[in-house]
């Protein structure tokens, strides 16, 4: 019998990946991957929930939606990380510090 | 790619069957490629190894080891709800996309409209966005 433990902790797992890719990376596409790493761990504990303790589809909803509004981020933030390569030739999140004094 | 399709292995097993396709095609056929176009569009042909510092990457580690842990304490701490006896439901297999489908025409009919609204905008606000400038 799978517990809800294990899938929380499998989305927690995912989450602390996630964010150490943010938190390391200097790569500004690897950021994203990691943006996106720690939604799709929100995600498995929203239709993780709705399976467990919910008798209808609620969470599995809230997690269609979420996928919308991942795509549509990963789109935008890609086409910043395009723009920010065409004017400074570089990805290296720590040498776009223009606004540094 | 292979976290993705664990995934969405693992939401099979939740029964959400619609949501694993439609994780398989949107996270790896699309962002995936996506990201995959981004990185052949800004790769650097004399760039040196894109590596982080070793006292950056311990302190990230560090931190990232003490939100796991704190994740970890509150899963195990909390009495979640019991859970729903869920055997007798396995004989009328209804298809989840025709349960969302139904619900999202009923109930969530209003977030659907928006996020049709916010794809739209995401596309055209990309669109703008990577536009040059010499016109």
């Amino acid at each position: 019998m799978i517990r809800l433990e294990s899938f929380l902790i499998v989305g927690a797992f995912l989450f602390s990946f996630g964010l150490l890719a943010i938190l390391t990376k200097r790569n500004a596409i690897s950021v994203l991957m990691g943006v996106e790493l720690i939604l799709n761990a929100a995600n498995l504990n929203f239709i993780a929930f709705s399976w467990f303790i919910d008798f209808e589809h609620n969470g599995a909803l809230i997690a269609l939606f979420i996928f919308v509004i991942a795509v549509s981020e990963a789109a935008v933030a890609l086409a910043i990380v395009l723009n920010i390569y065409r004017n400074m030739r570089t990805v290296n999140v720590d040498e776009v510090d223009s606004l540094k004094k | 790619m292979f976290s993705f399709f664990g995934v969405a292995g693992l939401y099979v097993l939740l029964s959400a069957d619609f949501l694993a396709a439609v994780q398989i095609i949107i996270y790896i056929g699309g962002i995936l490629v996506l990201l995959l176009f981004g990185v052949l569009l800004t790769v650097k042909i004399s760039s040196v190894t894109i590596t982080t510092q070793t006292s950056q990457r311990i302190w990230g580690t560090i931190t990232v080891i003490g939100v796991f842990v704190l994740i970890l304490a509150i899963i195990a701490k909390n009495p979640w709800f019991p859970e729903i006896p869920r055997e007798k439901e396995v004989e009328m297999y209804i298809a989840q996309s025709e349960q969302m489908g139904l619900q999202i025409m009923s109930s969530y009919l209003l977030p659907f409209e928006v996020a049709s609204i916010l794809l739209l905008a995401a596309l055209i606000g990309a669109m703008f966005i990577i536009r040059s400038e010499d016109k």
